[in-house]
């Protein structure tokens, strides 16, 4: 029963997932503005109508915030609006455009939107522009008020509901049925908007982007919403409604066998183990660590215990923290990187606005030489405490060279004397390790390796610094590729050198946790991948199907390519054939 | 500006909350946008001030607390953290 002019369309993956309901279509007309002169004598009520409205707005928002307030991230959705309907500036200007221009005060805010509007879609910031519909959203709610109507309602849904919008305003986004909303579709772009909050905080599929779905689909048009594709069939024939009932059973059954193999272990058809641990920031994170089975914790990063605070925290709350973590992964090991203050990450009080250029300053292992040496010591001293509640691995961020791990070396045999004299026990055995992050680095791994137990790349920073390309600036962004050969060549030379030693190595960045390098990594004898601990199961499945000298190989043909993009392409092409289920065929071609 | 994403409205909030605590008039610009100064106590402005990680704010004020005004909220815009989970959807999905 093929229902006559379906159609398909295409738009931008936003939250993953596959649903099957009815289209509840959401159409927020565009409001008409009258526009009158005023006598002189009116202007002055005018201007406190529209003060008037300005409060009734705002209340009315609240009480809607407060209907929903329980919802994670209800404070995250509202709290902009109501800034923007409490702006002083905003109610003068208008008020202005009334007494100059003699004018209602509907009028009057269209023109302070227009000038806004304006300024707003002139950002080269594609997340500060996005921001333009908190602005939108909120004058339209005073608009609303002014012209003395009620904000839409969603209205009631029955059964599967996929929800089709232009764009979902905070107040439409509240008001969604939880149990009934099972995606979100919208014409409007951008993976920041509410929808897509509201959809990844529900776990449901969404995809944004889709330009002319609002006037594609009907009320109650059978549809459905691929999240993973960024696709959305509105009135599809039957054939594919069962196609797509199937994969949506499979995902389940695929999403639950993950997690079943969480226990499993991890290591590759033929035997080799690769360790796969999780990047944490905080000891709370540990609940999630043990779930997604990782053994240990590859990279736990302490910046969190010195943000926001004026002082330094305290040794005791130091010991806490590193010792609720070693003993929550124990016998597994966890890397604890020392302070990686300074550089853009965070910068040091005194150095605030010194450094010209932060990524290449006075940061990482480098304080331990320079003004931050009480911090760092402070902190080694601290982990030394901690160290018999489990395994300590010591890692040093941004090494240059080995006299910066000798010298860290030498502090932590100086700390330890000092604590032993303080009768206070330190764990016999504590791993040195440094993050590879710096091209310096990867040249002298022969030489770390005699004063290091460890190696983790660090790959965000380390395709950073060698491609030379600040991943924060979208001007270059583009450039920053993992696959690019040069980063390649940097893994494997670090890898060689470090097993020449007896070494193991691990990698650390985003890149260890992208299932679409497990197979490449392994094959470069990668020996751990820490992640954040969501991503450990997928991984895992790729770990448990591959075989080491297949991985060897492919790594190697890999290796012989010219360009980031032809090792991305030939990468993904193998990954797609081998875990059809795992990587989608490319979104974007119908 | 350090933070990652920006000043948007969380942040000017903060800014905004901050100056009303002072008597002085209190005005931001963009480093080098001229005399495009805008008002700080109003988080719309601050917002059109599209000012992304790296962008140089100046901050200025006339009053009898001036200096104090100056100093706090330079020293905020350094210090704005990085988003907590709500904005989440944004940090994560920043192009790579």
């Amino acid at each position: 029963m093929s229902e006559p002019g379906g159609a398909e369309l295409w738009g931008v993956a936003a939250s993953p997932g596959i649903a099957i309901g009815r289209v509840h279509l959401l159409r927020r007309e565009a409001l008409a503005v009258p526009e009158r002169s005023l006598p002189v004598a009116q202007v002055a009520d005018e201007v406190e109508r529209l003060r008037a409205a300005a409060a009734h707005a705002r209340s009315r928002l609240e009480r809607i915030h407060r209907s929903v307030s329980g919802l994670e991230l209800a404070d995250a959705i509202f709290r902009p609006q109501l800034l923007i309907l409490e702006d002083p500036q905003l109610l003068e200007d208008a008020a202005r455009h009334i007494r100059e221009r003699r004018i209602n005060a509907e009028w009057a805010l269209r023109i302070e939107q227009d000038r806004l509007t304006a300024r707003f879609d002139a950002m080269q910031d594609s997340y500060l522009r996005e921001r333009r519909a908190d602005v939108d959203f909120a004058l339209r709610q005073l608009l609303l008020s002014l012209l003395g109507r009620e904000p839409e309602e969603v209205g009631a849904l029955d059964g599967p509901t996929i929800v089709v919008a232009h764009d979902l305003s905070p107040a439409e986004t509240a008001q969604l049925d939880r149990v009934r909303v099972v995606a979100l579709a919208t014409d409007a772009g951008g993976r920041t908007s509410h929808a897509v909050i509201m959809a990844n905080s529900l776990g449901i599929p969404a995809v944004v982007g889709l330009e002319g779905i609002t006037r594609a689909a009907r009320q109650g048009d059978p549809a459905i919403v691929d999240g993973r594709a960024g696709q959305v069939w509105l009135r599809p024939p039957a054939s594919v409604v069962r196609r797509y009932a199937a994969r949506a059973r499979q995902e389940q059954v695929r999403e639950r066998a993950l997690m079943r193999c969480a226990d499993l272990p991890s290591e590759t058809r033929d035997g080799r183990a690769v360790e796969l641990r999780a990047n944490i920031e905080r000891a709370d994170d540990l609940t999630a660590v043990r779930s997604h089975g990782a053994r240990g914790v590859g990279l736990f990063r302490t910046e969190f215990l010195f943000m926001n605070r004026a002082e330094m925290p305290h040794e005791e709350d130091q010991v806490q923290q590193y010792a609720a973590v070693l003993a929550g992964v124990a016998p597994w090991p966890a890397a604890i990187r020392t302070v990686d203050l300074g550089g853009e990450k965070l910068p040091l009080a005194g150095l605030r606005g010194l450094e010209a250029n932060p990524a290449l300053g006075l940061r990482g292992v480098r304080l331990a030489a320079r003004g931050g040496s009480s911090l760092y010591a402070a902190q080694l001293r601290a982990m030394l405490r901690a160290s018999p509640a489990g395994r300590l691995r010591i890692l040093l961020p941004l090494v240059t060279g080995v006299d910066e791990v000798v010298e860290v070396r030498q502090a932590i045999a100086e700390l330890r004397g000092e604590l032993e004299a303080e009768g206070r026990p330190v764990a016999e055995r504590i791993e040195l390790g440094v993050v590879v992050e710096t091209p310096a680095a990867v040249a002298i791994v022969d030489l770390l390796a005699r004063e290091v137990d460890f190696f983790s790349i660090g790959t965000n920073d380390l395709i950073q610094y060698t491609v030379a390309v600040d991943r924060g600036n979208e001007a270059v962004a583009y450039l920053y590729d993992a696959g690019h050969p040069a980063v390649l060549r940097a893994i494997r030379a670090v890898v060689e050198q470090a097993h020449a030693a007896q070494r193991p190595v691990g990698v650390c960045g985003e890149m260890a946790g992208d299932p679409l390098y497990t197979l490449l990594l392994v094959g470069l004898e990668v020996d751990e991948l820490s992640m954040n601990a969501p991503a450990i199961p997928r991984v895992k499945r790729i770990v448990r199907e591959i075989d080491q000298p297949e991985a060897r190989a492919l790594a190697s043909a890999l290796l012989r390519l010219r360009t980031a993009a032809e090792v991305g392409e030939a990468l993904r092409k193998e990954m797609r054939r081998r875990f059809p289920d795992e990587f989608e065929p490319d979104s974007r071609v119908p | 500006m350090r933070r990652e994403l920006g000043l948007h409205a969380r942040p000017a909030g903060r800014f905004v909350s901050l100056a009303a605590r002072f008597q002085s008039e209190i005005q931001v610009a963009r480093a080098g946008s001229g005399d495009d100064w805008v008002s700080g106590r109003s988080v719309l402005s601050l917002l059109s001030l599209g000012a992304t990680r790296g962008t140089r704010l100046r901050v200025r004020a006339v009053g009898p607390d001036a200096g104090e005004a100056v100093a706090a909220l330079g020293a905020l815009i350094e210090e704005l953290e990085e988003p907590a989970l709500g904005d989440v959807a944004a940090g994560r999905e920043r192009p790579r």
